[in-house]
């Protein structure tokens, strides 16, 4: 049993290894095994089949959990979040005219050929 | 064996933005009113648009595409033989609980293609018959907007505008260069308190108003046939309640509110001995001259960060400026351009990793925040027009949970459509050049985009190239009315969304000033 909780550990850690190399930390932005639950893709029969084979073949992998690996990286909570902020201060730095009725109008320049009625 | 049902004034097939529409409408008469809808209530807590989840959500419960969703209350539409897929959702709210809220009315020119450019045919009916509906209908959704705008006559009563947000206001100083038509997006979304936009679905205004009158809404109630036992009348429905039970629900009135393909599908799935062909379809028109909105697609890419993602999904702003028919074109009528929102960050990555913009790796993050809110879309919406060729069938191969048969779509775009789409499309790349775009994206047409359905049952004078009439009642049976997009005679080239719940609000009120037209 214990063996075999020693062996799921190594599992663990080799893919953690990997789906950080797909995704980095970088600035703000979290590796990927900060945000998503490894155990996930470890139940998928596919990806622990590939990965108990020796040497691993990481293209097959790269192939067989790349898009679940990117839907749940960019659905967490804490990516999002992140990007929200990002936006947001933008947002608040940024000079906005349209949010007033009044403005909005002003940069609107309508020429005559354009009345289509 | 059926159970028999006690029978009621009117049935209502369907409770989508046609069929809510309706309800409320007649709600405020002394008619004992059933709607059955196929699909459930959704709990409002549980739409796609609330949850940080959302871009999971869309590509699996709520999927635009009801082959991929599959749930219990979709039928299989068969589209191998059509460039554009359909999309749509079945629940109370129909495909206003995923569509973006974008709602322009038609042009006072979409309703007289024929007179004014020689295609399509003219409506029975025109602007002004709609114009107090569109403005009652803006009044219950909650439509924001501009007044003003040149190319429609005086629409009041709009509210605040969505703000166009730092790309919006990017693209409008463009089209100011280029000299062309721009105006603030017209949409059915509200902001509420604590500053967050809401966007408006018809579960949540039209419905709790029309339950409240004493609509009775059953849910998961799929119908199979409208009955017909004598020549020019119905005399109910078969439907299957959520147990899969069959019931015969007797009225006096049956209006059909189930889109530009369940409507033409119940009507030929109701064929009997009296209506062979199918109901209501002596001219052979039900199913035919489908119309889908051909799009295309534009996507520049900026250096800079815009927070083009930032704002309400698919509501900025949008150009009429190729909207009507100009000598110098190879095409009659035209296009909006829509100027959409930046995707999501889901869709970004999985879009630039297909498209060899992002790879994982070291650079993953790099690239990936040079594109994520670095984008402006939009969309070339083209004015399909009506050919006998364009349409649907029932397919007996792939039936629904419930047994009724599936549909096929046969569908190509003709001549005119492809030239539009090609005008359309350089003109997106001109705009996206103007403003400084270091790379461009552009393809047509964008299959997962046949929202609008068109056109199956269409409106007209005479009984021999129409299935309804002005009144939405079919030539052949007098009880028997169609409220949704089904009998939209042209498509104009923008959503039908404002157009639909005005044709419905108008025909509705007509049976309410003229029972007799229409009951037996």
């Amino acid at each position: 049993m214990k063996g075999h909780n020693l062996y799921n550990l190594e599992i663990k850690k080799i893919f953690k290894k990997y789906i950080d190399k797909m995704i980095p930390k970088y600035k703000y932005m979290p590796e990927a095994s900060k945000v998503i639950k490894i155990e996930y893709f470890l139940k998928k029969k596919q990806v622990s089949k590939i990965l108990k084979q020796k040497p691993l073949d990481s293209e097959r992998l790269s192939l067989c959990i790349k898009n679940d690996l990117l839907e749940e990286y960019f659905t967490s909570k804490r990516v999002i979040e992140i990007l929200e902020k990002r936006t947001k201060n933008f947002i608040s730095n940024s000079k906005i005219i349209s949010s007033n009725s009044i403005k909005l109008t002003k940069l609107i320049k309508i020429s005559k050929k354009n009345k289509c009625l | 064996m059926k159970t028999k049902e006690k029978e009621v004034d009117i049935i209502i097939i369907g409770a989508g933005a046609s069929g809510a529409a309706a309800a409320w409408n007649l709600s405020k008469t002394n008619y004992k009113i059933v709607c059955l809808e196929q699909g459930p209530l959704v709990n409002k807590n549980n739409y796609c648009s609330f949850q940080y989840k959302w871009e999971k959500l869309k590509k699996n419960k709520f999927n635009i595409n009801p082959n991929i969703r599959k749930l219990k209350q979709d039928y299989p539409i068969d589209d191998k033989n059509s460039p554009i897929s359909i999309a749509n959702f079945n629940a109370v709210g129909g495909s206003t609980i995923l569509y973006s809220g974008h709602f322009p009315r038609f042009h006072v020119s979409d309703f007289k293609t024929k007179t004014l450019d020689d295609v399509g045919k003219d409506w029975p009916i025109t602007y002004s018959d709609l114009e107090k509906y569109y403005d009652l209908n803006d009044k219950m959704m909650g439509v924001a907007g501009l007044t003003g705008d040149p190319v429609y006559p005086k629409i009041l009563n709009l509210k605040q505008p969505v703000p166009l947000g730092y790309a919006g206001e990017k693209i409008a100083k463009g089209f100011n260069k280029l000299g062309w038509h721009w105006w603030p997006s017209y949409s059915a979304v509200t902001k509420k308190i604590n500053g967050k936009y809401q966007k408006m679905s018809v579960d949540k205004n039209y419905w709790p108003k029309a339950i409240k009158n004493g609509v009775n809404l059953k849910t998961n109630c799929k119908v199979k046939k409208i009955v017909s036992k004598a020549s020019g009348q119905v005399s109910g429905v078969i439907y299957l309640d959520s147990k899969n039970k069959e019931k015969f629900l007797g009225a006096k009135l049956v209006i059909l509110a189930c889109s530009g393909i369940g409507t033409p599908r119940l009507l030929l799935n109701s064929a009997n001995d009296y209506y062979p062909k199918g109901l209501a379809n002596s001219s052979g028109l039900v199913g035919k001259n489908l119309m889908l909105h051909p799009l295309g697609y534009v996507e520049g890419i900026f250096k800079n960060f815009l927070a083009s993602n930032y704002g309400p999904e698919g509501c900025c702003l949008a150009s009429h400026e190729f909207y009507e028919t100009k000598k110098l074109n190879e095409f009659k009528r035209g296009y909006t351009i829509h100027v959409l929102r930046g995707t999501g960050p889901l869709e970004t990555a999985m879009n630039s990793l297909k498209l060899k913009r992002l790879k994982f790796g070291k650079s993953f993050h790099k690239d990936f925040l040079k594109i994520y809110g670095c984008t402006i879309p939009l969309a070339i919406i083209c004015e399909d027009l009506p050919e006998k060729t364009n349409f649907i069938e029932l397919d007996n191969s792939k039936k629904d949970s419930g047994g009724i048969p599936g549909v096929k779509i046969n569908y190509s775009l003709n001549k005119n459509t492809k030239k539009m789409l090609a005008h359309g499309i350089e003109k997106g790349k001109k705009i996206m050049k103007t403003i400084g775009a270091h790379s461009i994206l552009s393809f047509a047409p964008v299959r997962h985009t046949g929202w609008h359905t068109m056109g199956t049952a269409c409106m007209g004078v005479s009984a021999k190239d129409s299935v309804v009439n002005s009144f939405g009642q079919t030539h052949d049976i007098k009880n028997l009315v169609v409220v949704d997009s089904s009998i939209f005679t042209t498509s104009g080239g923008v959503n039908p969304m404002s157009t639909i719940q005005a044709l419905s609000l108008k025909i509705t009120d007509d049976i309410k000033s003229s029972p007799n037209r229409f009951f037996l």
